[in-house]
């Protein structure tokens, strides 16, 4: 089945043609064709992604890595767990371990419950107990945790300051604000510890005043005084937006982008410049005497937070995929090029003699430091900065109209999944080093990789290797769609395939003597129902089957209505959208969705 | 819509619901009803409900069938019920009256929500 025949049965549907050919091909497509396709499994029941192999389920497995690294940032899992999760990733995700994947769900369980994010009221509650259970409501919701829990670690103003906030209040919320501050000051750096401040507190309020003095005191009259329990609005803003940080560090020290004058960082790492023209010989000399007659000091506090604002901005432009600790090391230095060498390519902020001089060795032997003009890397950097979501779609679409041109789209759906493997590189070896962190900012990632098209479009066709930057941007960006487009309307069609397309809700007791009493129920589109139980099957066997019509019972107007508002969607397609595109139109209505856009807004 | 199916008989048939629960034998070893999703005997199984179905629904056509019916529930629009008991329940039958009476509260929930879903699928068509 090809996308446009997959669109066509959507658009019977559409018609309530529920007969049993429609029913039919609705159900391959949905159970057979999409898993495979987006390399995402159909939820079959309780409870695949976590208990088997996995060969053919790396969207669901990336989507859980993310969740996982989001819990551990939100401090509902600690570093260790952290680590053993990468553990478990590196030896090739066999059997989980019973604790770990116990701790993961009471991670799961714990956010959830601490958050007011309204998906979460609309869908059953999460169980009390029962792993598989537990696990069952974690997949089926897998799309709208993550969704959720990435916007509460983002640096990109996903989420809006709370006027009614209390510092101390024990919320997700409370925990996102903590995580800023820890990794602004010292969360990443030597820790050997799991101990960290979990809710944003008192104890932590003398930090704001300390990035607030770092960044010239501009927040000084909404700085809360030891009495006050309210957070100003514009201080939370200062946390959820790490624009507003590196604009108020601009302010501080001059280097607007409309001025000359530049601003230098300075860091020791023992590598040599990679280009040795006369010119750049000058250039680093020059660079040298400016060192030298201006005493240049690394260990400020305004060159530490000004290298993990470089840090943090590679990061999230997708050419740093290290710890963010401020440690301006290899990896930092090789994003640093990597940004200055597709910004050379791209064309368009800075001119050739510029860029030429946005890092530079200065010294010689022992004294040797590199120099950064923040004033340049951070014009660079700018082109990067997320847009808003009207912007991000529209850039997104000027990106597939570029690959489409190019006539590469076809090619594109066949390649992605296979080439997946090339991306292990960028992302390291988690379990040796767990503080490394991935960017998830899917306005950022659409954003660079639309600042170089054609680094996408080469690496396409083959002729571009080079993954940092643009590359990473896209592929990052269609995988994060997907997963939260398809996670989300295969998720749904579960319900959608048991109460309208007459899909049994099997349970299988336990067997006797090798053979498994059956249980079931059929919901016909026409409100009937009937139940089977085999004689031999166990009160528990009863309970069990029957808790199970219960919780989806409880789920299903949620998610009947997602899937049916995405059937129609997609029913309302025209001309030839390849699987790819559509995975990323069904995902851009998921994602106004999930933001709180009213589904009917969504749709139109 | 569906060429067997008039919209009005749509409508008539929603009006209504009925939750019926039958007893017999029915059991099955896995190895039976799981498939493969890549087509070979490794990797994800997920259950062949087309197998059991098929199976059951043979059992309900043979003459001599031990399906039983052990209680039908009709629920109207307007929430009248008429309930159903099969005569003389054995003890051991008597607790599948549990079952039945959580599924028509389940299937009470559902239609509900079937409803809506049916009645966004003609909005979209509307328009």
């Amino acid at each position: 089945m090809g996308a446009e025949a997959f669109i066509a049965t959507c658009r019977q549907l559409g018609e309530l043609d529920f007969s049993p050919d429609v029913a039919r091909r609705a159900l391959a497509a949905a159970e057979e064709e999409l898993p495979v396709r987006y390399a995402m499994p159909f939820p079959p029941g309780p409870s695949p992604v976590f208990e088997r192999g996995g060969r053919d389920m790396h969207n669901r497995r990336g989507q859980l890595h993310e969740l996982v690294q989001h819990l551990t940032d939100l401090a509902y899992l600690t570093p260790s767990r952290f680590r053993q999760w990468h553990e478990w990733r590196q030896n090739g995700e066999g059997e989980l371990s019973p604790v770990l994947l116990d701790a993961v769900l009471s991670a799961v369980g714990q956010f959830v419950s601490e958050d007011d994010y309204a998906p979460f009221g609309q869908v059953d509650q999460f169980p009390a107990a029962d792993r598989t259970a537990r696990l069952d409501w974690t997949e089926r919701t897998l799309a709208i945790l993550v969704h959720r829990a990435a916007a509460l670690t983002s640096f990109d103003a996903e989420l809006s300051p709370r006027p009614s906030y209390r510092i101390g209040e024990r919320t997700a919320y409370g925990r996102s604000l903590a995580f800023r501050i820890r990794l602004y000051f010292h969360d990443f750096v030597d820790r050997r510890t799991d101990a960290r401040k979990v809710y944003f507190d008192a104890d932590l309020v003398p930090f704001l005043h300390t990035l607030d003095n770092s960044l010239g005191d501009p927040f000084h009259q909404w700085l809360p005084r030891r009495e006050d329990h309210h957070l100003h609005p514009g201080l939370q803003a200062l946390l959820l937006d790490a624009r507003i940080v590196f604009e108020k560090f601009r302010e501080r020290h001059r280097f607007l982008p409309d001025r000359r004058q530049p601003y230098f960082l300075v860091y020791d790492l023992d590598r040599p410049a990679d280009r040795g023209a006369d010119f750049l010989d000058r250039l680093s000399r020059r660079a040298g005497k400016k060192v030298a007659k201006n005493a240049f000091h690394q260990d400020t506090g305004n060159n530490r937070l000004g290298v993990r604002l470089l840090q943090l901005c590679l990061w999230r432009a997708g050419f740093y995929t290290g710890t963010l600790d401020g440690l301006f090391g290899r990896m930092s230095h090789d994003a640093l090029l990597a940004l200055i060498q597709q910004e050379r390519e791209a064309g368009g902020t800075l001119k050739e003699h510029q860029l030429n001089r946005v890092c530079l060795p200065a010294g010689e032997g022992e004294d040797r430091l590199w120099v950064v003009d923040l004033r340049l890397a951070g014009m660079l950097l700018d082109a990067y900065m997320p847009p808003d979501e009207a912007t991000a779609n529209r850039e997104e679409e000027l990106i597939w109209d570029r690959i489409r041109r190019e006539g590469k789209e076809a090619a594109l759906d066949d390649q992605l999944a296979h080439r997946r493997e090339e991306f292990k590189g960028p992302y390291g070896e988690l379990h040796k080093y767990p503080d490394r962190r991935v960017y998830y900012g899917l306005r950022g990632l659409i954003r660079g990789a639309f600042r170089a098209i054609g680094r996408v479009v080469g690496w396409i066709t083959g002729v571009v290797d080079d993954l940092l930057g643009a590359v990473f941007d896209f592929v990052k960006s269609v995988v994060k769609r997907i997963q939260e487009g398809i996670g989300c309307f295969l998720a749904g069609f579960r319900y959608f395939a048991h109460y309208l397309l007459g899909r049994p809700f099997v349970s299988l007791g336990q067997a006797v003597e090798g053979r498994h009493p059956v249980l079931l129920t059929k919901f016909v589109i026409d409100f009937d129902v009937v139940s089977f139980l085999d004689t031999s099957a166990s009160g528990a066997d009863r309970r069990a089957h029957t808790a199970y019509l219960k919780r989806m019972a409880e789920g299903v107007a949620f998610f009947l209505g997602t899937t049916v508002d995405i059937i129609r969607l997609v029913s309302k397609l025209t001309g030839t959208v390849g699987w790819l595109r559509l995975g990323i139109l069904i995902a851009r209505w998921v994602r106004a969705w999930l933001r709180g856009v009213p589904r009917s807004a969504a749709i139109a | 819509m569906s060429e067997n199916k008039t919209f009005g008989d749509l409508i008539n048939d929603m009006s209504s619901l009925d939750v019926v629960t039958l007893t017999g034998n029915l059991t099955v070893q896995v190895n039976d009803v799981e498939v493969a999703s890549n087509g070979n005997d490794d990797g994800d199984r997920p259950l062949r409900f087309s197998r059991i179905m098929r199976e059951l629904e043979g059992r309900i056509m043979k003459r001599d069938s031990q399906l039983s019916a052990l209680a039908a529930t009709h629920v109207s629009l307007d929430k009248d019920t008429v309930s159903f008991v099969r005569e003389n329940l054995s003890t051991d039958e008597a607790i599948y009256l549990n079952f039945h009476n959580e599924s028509v509260k389940a299937a009470g929930i559902a239609r509900a929500a079937m409803a809506d879903g049916i009645a966004k699928l003609l909005i979209g068509n509307k328009k």
